[in-house]
């Protein structure tokens, strides 16, 4: 089995990310506030298409 | 049916997205807390809730039905300022019952606890009740053609309330708190 610490590390800091896009709130206002609005104005618009 | 079950999905999707975005469900489980404090604020909030949705149907009821045709084309009916001020005239007792039974338990709630939130929260019912007077005047307005001037006199008395009422809870807050500066 082949180890790459820097592929490690790259799921390491895109783990992170992740982690701070859904928990803080600094973040998550934006990167979840704007495709849930905007999921959930298509949403509402096919059904009244 | 396809496509509504996907609009159904997406809508979902959407909405746990928002959830999660504003923190909504961090914000429920603190709010419904078993706690005398907590109970207050879930029946107030609930009761409140109920009275919002009340609301629309007797603003809905208030608008007369003889103003409107027979096919009532929507966007007319929506730009029309008589029917928008009598629908608004007609929600607006409910819709501050509501709003107002919020703002009470947020107080009752904080009073409860001994916060100094209830100074803000006080604040924020003295604003809702001189709010009343200027958005009444305002659909009176709409439908009676008055004046817009008639506008400025409970502007002007919800000001001076509003004023006077922050300048007394601010000046009993700093007291309380020692000569602390409140900065929100």
């Amino acid at each position: 089995m082949r180890v790459s610490r820097s592929v490690e590390y790259s799921y390491a800091v895109f783990g992170r990310y992740l982690k701070a896009i859904a928990f803080d709130s600094k973040y998550s206002k934006f990167f979840l506030g704007v495709p849930g609005i905007l999921l959930l104005i298509g949403g509402i618009a096919t059904v009244l298409d | 049916m396809t496509r509504e079950i996907f609009a159904i999905l997406v809508s979902i999707l959407g909405g746990a997205f928002l959830i999660r975005a504003f923190d909504v469900d961090r914000a429920w489980a603190h709010w419904v807390k078993p706690t005398p404090a907590g109970f207050i604020r879930i029946f107030t909030m609930v009761t409140g809730i109920l009275l919002i949705l009340v609301s629309i149907p007797s603003g809905l009821s208030a608008v007369n039905p003889d103003i409107i045709t027979a096919k009532p084309d929507i966007l007319k009916v929506v730009t029309d300022k008589v029917v928008v001020g009598t629908f608004v005239s007609g929600m607006l007792p409910f819709l501050w019952m509501g709003i107002g039974s919020m703002f009470g338990g947020s107080l009752l709630s904080s009073w409860f606890k001994g916060s100094m939130r209830s100074i803000t929260d006080i604040l924020r019912i003295v604003v809702l009740i001189t709010l009343y007077p200027i958005v009444f005047q305002f659909t009176i307005i709409m439908t009676h053609n008055e004046s817009p001037f008639t506008l400025l006199p409970p502007l002007l008395l919800g000001l001076t309330v509003i004023l006077i009422s922050a300048s007394v809870l601010f000046h009993k807050y700093r007291r309380k708190k020692g000569g602390e500066v409140l900065s929100e």
